[in-house]
């Protein structure tokens, strides 16, 4: 059984960068910690870990990115993986494209750049604590 | 007679009877030879005395006219001829139809020189009739019986009367007349002819004198109207050369003044509403006053009768003078008994009235009537000039007001529109700089924990390390340290792939994660010299530790890379709301210009646009580097808008000879055809209310004509637009 993933979607490499380590040292040690530079890379991604038995477990998403959204993003993850926890994690997002993922997307917290560390990985042990 | 005769006289003495008889004879023949010769004689002084006094008569036509002393001749000449105590030169005027005695002596000191209406006395039948006239009492009484002349008195006063005409070239010009009181005097016919030869010489002499008169009046005439022309010349002259109004008034009253009794001047214009009169300028006796005004409906008002029946109007007595106006404020001195009014016309349009006064009746004869009226013609076309010029002052005044109002309104506009455009702008903008950031804080805390956890790990790790293994440990640190190959993450993911399946094929446990880490390491380019530390016991923490120093170079590297990022976006900002400071001619790179509007909208941009930029090399360009910049912020910006955010965004720079080109290309809705004439044009728009003034490309063709360019656009409905300017790389001018 391979480690569960936790994949980070958005466009600024900086931030991936950023959140990459980070997440690394908080969960490095249960999962595996991806990124993608676009809503789109994410999918095909998804779907290649899915193919290679890894189990997804979190997904944060950037909101405003070149071609699909966060929100779109998040939506179409939620059909193929519903109970994957999704964090919206942006500097400006449309409040009705946040509401939308709260409804479509079962979207379980929005975080706001810049980010609180701590925050982050609190949300996301959070989130996957309320799924077991 | 013969010396013989004598001889014979001498020696008759013997026939005494007959010689008595003879010498009787002789005697009376004798005297009456010289009664002949005396009377021959008589005649011959007489004729002479005649000659003589027609010869003086014509000398007086020498005078060009008559005067006194030239009377006193003919009188002297005339008492030589005849008894002429009682003298009297008279002329007719026909025209007039009056006589007027133009000289008189006469024994009766009562008797003076009178005119009186040519009509039914003695003096009028001499002229009428054009005969000369011998009276005693019996005929003049006689004459009155006839009913040919009429004697208020009765009967004459004269003992002999004789009257000739002075007739020449067939004109009655007056007549002579003489005349005795005393019985000792009576005149005869011949006294009759001999005056009225002489009278027909004193004709000739009166018509010259006439005559010179006639044409020294038609010459003072002349010249009296060639100097009231040249003074109405001189009053057009400065009338029209003025063009404000009371000064119009002051010099009409000046002239005026010269010309004629001027006592009281006004001038009175139609008021702006047009119902009343207003005197603009009111003299009277030397007061001025500017106050009055009368509607014109006044029933009293001379001024708005005038004006009222477009007529002018004189009055020459004190009861016409009545209800003359007076102004409110002048205390009159004495009446006016004289006025004339006249309305002003200019160009067919009654503009007002001048009326001028006099304290004298009669003040206003017709020369003064011909200088008033003219000089209120041209007073009218320079009053109208001057109210044309106030109107074009003020026009202008006001025109110039607009003007710059406009200029204030509309640099005000330019400045809303990119406040708004800013305002926009800037909320975006500041979410973009939230994720710099966020990255710089994260990376930062990533450092200091990974610092600590390598200052805390490390020792430990080194010293279960064989002196071959430190070696690896070391060089795999020296990897990780290298500058990294930027690499997308699709890129890494291949490689973490492969690296995944050779670390499987070797047998090494936690193949996907190793590989990860190793990449991230820069170490799966030496896998071989990796295995013995993958293979060591310790392997984890010795890759943990490995990857625990990389990450303090990659996120010192990430924190660079996000301040650079935050200067960038402070930078445009700073560059981009820089408004109305000094503009300095500057030689500018356009691309750093088109990549802070980029850097601007990139937010916008990242929305769902592809942003294609085609640079070719240029050199600096001489412009105004922030005006310039507000072009391609209008170009982005209306780009973005046609295509709404979706399509691609071509930003492109070109050199074309000694120009450059930047074009600026959406995939939006393109301008229609009958649009894209006035795109230009300042406050068209086709966007709603309140999202654009329709300044935006107005004020950058008004930018790119300062730069000495042009700007083009190229269209189609349904496929885009490409706005190409043109910029000489010299700069303008």
């Amino acid at each position: 059984m391979e480690k569960g993933v936790l994949l980070c979607v958005d466009d600024e490499i900086i931030v991936l960068t950023a959140l990459k380590d980070q997440l690394r040292r908080a969960f490095g040690n249960e999962f595996v910690i991806d990124i993608a530079e676009s809503a789109e890379e994410a999918l095909e991604l998804l779907d290649e870990l899915s193919a290679a038995g890894h189990k997804l477990l979190v997904i944060v998403s950037d909101w405003l990115m070149p071609g699909m959204k966060g929100d779109e993003f998040l939506i179409e993850a939620h059909k193929r993986f519903p109970s994957v926890v999704k964090i919206m994690l942006s500097g400006q997002a449309e409040t009705a494209a946040v509401d939308r993922a709260r409804k479509e997307a079962a979207l379980h917290d929005f975080l706001a750049k810049p980010w609180n560390a701590a925050e982050l990985v609190e949300s996301i042990n959070q989130g996957l604590k309320d799924k077991l | 007679m013969s010396s013989g005769d004598t001889a014979t006289v001498g020696g008759s003495g013997a026939e005494q009877g007959f010689e008595r008889h003879e010498v009787t004879s002789a005697t009376s023949r004798l005297s009456a030879r010289i009664a002949a010769l005396e009377a021959e004689l008589e005649e011959r002084r007489h004729s002479e005395s005649i000659h003589r006094a027609l010869y003086e008569i014509a000398a007086l036509s020498a005078a060009d006219s008559p005067e006194d002393e030239h009377y006193v001749r003919l009188h002297q000449i005339v008492g030589r001829l005849m008894d002429a105590r009682n003298f009297i030169i008279a002329s007719y005027d026909a025209d007039a139809g009056m006589i007027r005695q133009d000289y008189l002596v006469d024994e009766d000191p009562n008797e003076v020189c009178e005119t009186f209406p040519y009509g039914e006395g003695i003096s009028s039948l001499v002229i009428r009739s054009r005969k000369p006239l011998l009276l005693d009492d019996p005929q003049f009484q006689a004459l009155v019986a006839a009913g040919e002349i009429v004697s208020p008195k009765g009967s004459a006063d004269f003992n002999s009367w004789m009257g000739a005409p002075l007739i020449a070239q067939d004109r009655v010009y007056g007549l002579i007349i003489v005349q005795s009181y005393s019985p000792d005097v009576t005149y005869n016919l011949g006294d009759l002819e001999l005056l009225n030869y002489v009278a027909s010489h004193v004709a000739t002499i009166v018509a010259r004198w006439h005559a010179n008169r006639a044409l020294k009046l038609a010459n003072d005439r002349l010249a009296a109207s060639a100097e009231t022309l040249r003074l109405l010349g001189d009053i057009g002259k400065d009338l029209t050369g003025n063009l404000d109004a009371l000064s119009i008034c002051t010099s009409l009253e000046t002239h005026f003044a010269e010309l004629m009794p001027t006592d009281a001047f006004g001038v009175a214009l139609l008021s702006p509403s047009g119902d009343a009169l207003d005197y603009i300028y009111y003299i009277e006796d030397g007061v001025v006053d500017q106050t009055n005004s009368y509607p014109l409906d006044h029933p009293t008002s001379l001024a708005v009768l005038t004006f009222r029946e477009d007529r002018e109007l004189t009055l020459f007595n004190s009861s016409q003078m009545e209800a003359a106006p007076t102004a409110a404020n002048i205390v009159e001195s004495r009446p006016m008994l004289s006025a004339v009014f006249r309305p002003l016309i200019a160009n067919g349009r009654r503009i007002g009235v001048v009326t001028v006064q006099s304290h004298d009746e009669n003040a206003y004869q017709e020369r003064e009537l011909e200088v008033f009226r003219s000089a209120t013609a041209y007073a009218a076309i320079a009053l109208s000039n001057a109210d044309a010029y106030a109107s074009a002052e003020n026009a202008r005044a006001q025109a110039a007001t607009a003007l710059a109002e406009r200029n204030q309104a509309e640099a005000h506009l330019v400045h809303s529109e990119k406040m708004a455009a800013l305002g926009q702008l800037i909320a975006g903008v500041a979410h973009e700089i939230n994720t710099p950031i966020g990255a710089i804080k994260s990376s930062g805390r990533n450092i200091s924990e990974a610092l600590e956890s390598a200052l805390l790990g490390l020792p430990l790790l080194l010293d279960e390390l064989d002196s071959e293994h430190r070696r690896r440990f070391s060089d795999l640190i020296t990897r990780a340290s290298q500058p990294r190959a930027v690499l997308s993450t699709r890129e890494e993911r291949v490689i973490v792939r492969d690296v995944t399946a050779r670390l499987e094929a070797l047998d090494v446990p936690q193949a996907r994660h190793r590989a990860g880490l190793l990449v991230q390491l820069q170490a799966h380019e030496d896998l071989d010299g990796m295995l013995p530390l993958l293979r060591h016991d310790a392997a984890d923490r010795i890759l943990d530790t490995a990857y625990g120093i990389a990450t303090i170079t990659t996120n010192a590297d990430n924190i660079n890379t996000a301040v650079d990022r935050v200067a960038k976006i402070i930078f445009a900002l700073k560059s981009f709301s820089r408004f109305g400071g000094l503009q300095v001619w500057t030689e500018s790179d356009l691309k750093d210009g088109l990549e802070t509007v980029l850097t601007i909208y990139q937010n916008q941009i990242k929305h769902g646009t592809e942003l294609v930029r085609e640079y070719e090399d240029l050199p600096a360009v001489r412009c105004l580097p922030d005006e310039i910049n507000q072009v391609w912020t209008n170009l982005v910006h209306n780009a973005l808008q046609a295509m709404d955010h979706k399509g691609t965004l071509t930003v492109g720079l070109r050199r074309e000879g000694e120009r450059a080109l930047v074009y600026v290309g959406d995939t939006g809705c393109g301008i229609a055809p009958e649009h894209r004439e006035r795109i230009f044009d300042a406050f068209f728009t086709t966007k709603k209310a309140g999202e654009g003034t329709g300044l935006g490309l107005d004020i950058v063709r008004k930018i790119v004509e300062k730069h000495g360019g042009t700007i083009s656009v190229e269209s189609e409905v349904g496929r885009g637009s490409r706005f190409t300017v043109s910029l000489p790389i010299a700069g303008a001018g």
